[in-house]
């Protein structure tokens, strides 16, 4: 695994490969036992990159903020009325980035319809593509429904606003939202966990841990919506879920690396491992545990939700990334789905020692 | 205005199917390893006939491999394991044209948004090109690196099983090349008969070690229709032990998933409860 970093093209390995390889050496016995296949990947490198976690990022705060604000408005639209308004608006603006980065991460962008001819039941992007679509739909019109009518500029402007607005309740809307909100919201992990990639498969985790991190990043940007508000019952209960949310997301991260095992290393070793140790971990979960207890008020509402917010960038950034580095272990993907017995699907277990014959 | 038509055309195409041709009996492949002799004429007649560009020329030091893996440009690829002790000079070699498994539960089709990877007639696998917009969940979801997506065109290519050969009742362009006949394509029940029967023939000839690669499905992953004889342990032929089909775990990570996020949201309902201005 050391000495091959990337492959996708089999054209770069030569490049790596040529000046180097001792041919001598690569005809040994105790190479090719020892590595397999001269070293050489199984699986290819992803090529999901930049697009896709910034895009994880995204719509992992608007949905998050979606659904608190939906929350917040059931339970109590009078006096949460201000937060909502504006959440609904970042929740629209942060949707936004959303279809160009998928788009712009396509081999062919000018297809990108072509991932809603068909709803298909095994397929996790199709789901997401349905999601993205219905969500987005439903986080414009309350955005747009959100806006005051009496600030309008002209009379029969407000007049229609207020008809519109009287038209689709918002409540009705944010509850028929809501679904695709949760779907958009849970899938982003399934996604990853749905791939041969032994970092992303090897767990049950990944999942709730990208959504109690959108989660908690829309809890985080209600309370950087918040820091002028002086009700002490919001602060309050942003304060506690984003407590709630960091612990249940400290649980899923220490699951998933548990359950990942050896599949996890490229986290720790590899060229993400800064980004994901320092990044979301120390800065992006344990700093703002510990600032959100700060009595300083600037610290509490404004420091520690901003590293919430840059740590879930840097969670996603780092695991999504770091998937191209899991798939140049050829020990991993070779043993890649799981076993009771630890026995190969077909064939023997171990290589043959016979070769070459004992003198 | 034609152009406008045209695109209009197009954008409408997207939602219409029309109906798929009937199923017949599924083909594949059956690659038996020990009567290779890596001639890479599989490679050769695979290029030639699917006009894949070259690949370059370089030596990799890796035996007589220079193609080092499957590819969106290399469809065939003939693996060679030369095992020599530098001193006794005693050793085996073997070789193995690799190529795409065509799974009958296939990762990549199931993980594929756009309906691009399909069963064929012939249950191969099979990416239609005019639908695939290079998603590249396929590269992630297979299991063995088949599958790969160019950069020049942007869509994901591999073994199409010769398809279009198929069609006209031609056996595929590796088989036809292959001159010891190690390549076997046809009807996959007939090939799994044969290759059972190649298998005791090499075992009552003492290569206890002769076994079947993927001819029958095993714990989550299913039956292969083009399986290989092997006498070594999958790995040692850079093929996986133990392949991973991840929609086996779909339900598993969708219920985990929504069991953290619908638990948070209740745990807010009870939290934004108001009042208590301040």
């Amino acid at each position: 695994m050391a000495e091959i970093e990337e492959i996708n093209d089999p054209r770069e390995v030569f490049s790596k490969l040529t000046p180097t390889y001792d041919i001598q050496r690569a005809a040994t016995t105790d190479r090719v036992k020892k590595l397999g296949y001269y070293g050489l990947p199984i699986l290819k490198r992803p090529f999901w990159g930049w697009e896709i976690a910034l895009y994880f990022f995204f719509e992992g705060i608007s949905a998050g903020t979606y659904v608190l604000c939906t929350v917040a408005g059931l339970r109590n639209r009078e006096q949460f009325g201000a937060i909502i308004r504006r959440g609904r608006y970042l929740s629209f603006a942060t949707m936004l980035f959303c279809p160009p980065l998928l788009i712009a991460d396509l081999g062919r962008p000018e297809r990108f319809h072509h991932m809603l001819r068909i709803f298909k039941k095994s397929s996790p992007m199709n789901h997401g593509a349905w999601a993205l679509s219905g969500y987005g739909i439903f986080a414009s019109l309350l955005a747009a429904l959100a806006w005051p009518a009496s600030t309008l500029p002209f009379g029969l402007l407000r007049i229609l606003m207020r008809f519109v607005q009287w038209l689709m309740p918002e409540r009705l809307l944010t509850l028929l939202g809501m679904p695709f909100a949760l779907a958009m919201i849970s899938y982003p992990g399934v996604l990853l966990e749905t791939t041969a990639n032994p970092l992303w498969s090897h767990t049950n985790f990944l999942g709730p841990l990208f959504a109690s991190s959108a989660l908690g990043n829309g809890a985080a940007a209600l309370t950087l919506l918040s820091n002028n508000s002086d009700d002490q019952a919001l602060h309050s209960a942003i304060e506690r879920f984003e407590n709630f949310s960091s612990a249940v997301e400290a649980t899923s991260l220490a699951l998933y690396i548990g359950s990942a095992g050896p599949a996890a290393k490229p986290l720790f070793t590899g060229k993400q491992s800064k980004l994901f140790l320092l990044g979301a971990i120390g800065l992006g979960l344990i700093a703002p545990a510990i600032l959100r207890r700060s009595r300083v008020k600037a610290v509490r509402h404004g420091v520690a939700p901003l590293l919430t917010i840059l740590g879930g960038a840097a969670l996603k950034w780092s695991i999504t990334n770091a998937g191209r580095e899991s798939a140049l272990d050829p020990e991993l993907a070779s043993k890649n789905a799981p076993s009771r017995t630890g026995e190969p699907f077909w064939g023997p277990a171990k290589p043959s020692t016979s070769y070459p014959p004992p003198r | 205005m034609n152009d406008l038509v045209q695109v209009v055309t197009d954008l409408r195409d997207t939602w219409i199917r029309p109906e798929p041709p009937v199923p017949e009996e599924e083909t594949g492949f059956f690659t038996d390893t020990t009567i290779c002799i890596g001639c890479k004429a599989c490679e050769v007649a695979c290029k030639q006939w699917n006009q894949l560009p070259a690949d370059g020329f370089n030596w990799t030091g890796n035996s007589y491999d220079n193609t080092v893996a499957l590819s969106d440009t290399t469809w065939r690829h003939v693996a060679f394991v030369e095992q020599f002790d530098p001193e006794s000079h005693i050793g085996r070699w073997l070789m193995m044209s690799d190529v795409c498994k065509h799974c009958q539960h296939a990762p990549c089709v199931e993980v594929c948004p756009t309906g691009a990877l399909i069963y064929n007639e012939f249950g191969n696998v099979y990416v239609q090109q005019d639908v695939c917009n290079g998603c590249a969940n396929c590269v992630v979801g297979c299991p063995f690196g088949v599958i790969n997506r160019n950069k020049e065109d942007g869509r994901a290519h591999k073994c199409t099983l010769c398809y279009d050969r198929q069609k006209d009742g031609l056996v595929p362009a590796c088989a036809k090349s292959c001159p010891t006949e190690s390549i076997k394509f046809g009807k996959v029940s007939e090939l799994r008969e044969h290759a059972k029967k190649r298998v005791e023939e090499l075992h009552a000839r003492g290569e206890t070690d002769a076994y079947l690669y993927g001819a029958e499905a095993s714990a989550e992953y299913s039956a292969l229709n083009s399986f290989f004889l092997l006498k070594d342990n999958a790995a040692v032929y850079n093929l996986p032990e133990r392949p991973r089909r991840g929609a086996a775990h779909l339900k598993r990570n969708y219920l985990f998933s929504f069991a953290a996020s619908l638990a948070l949201t209740a745990v807010s309902v009870l939290l934004f409860k108001g009042e208590d201005r301040g």
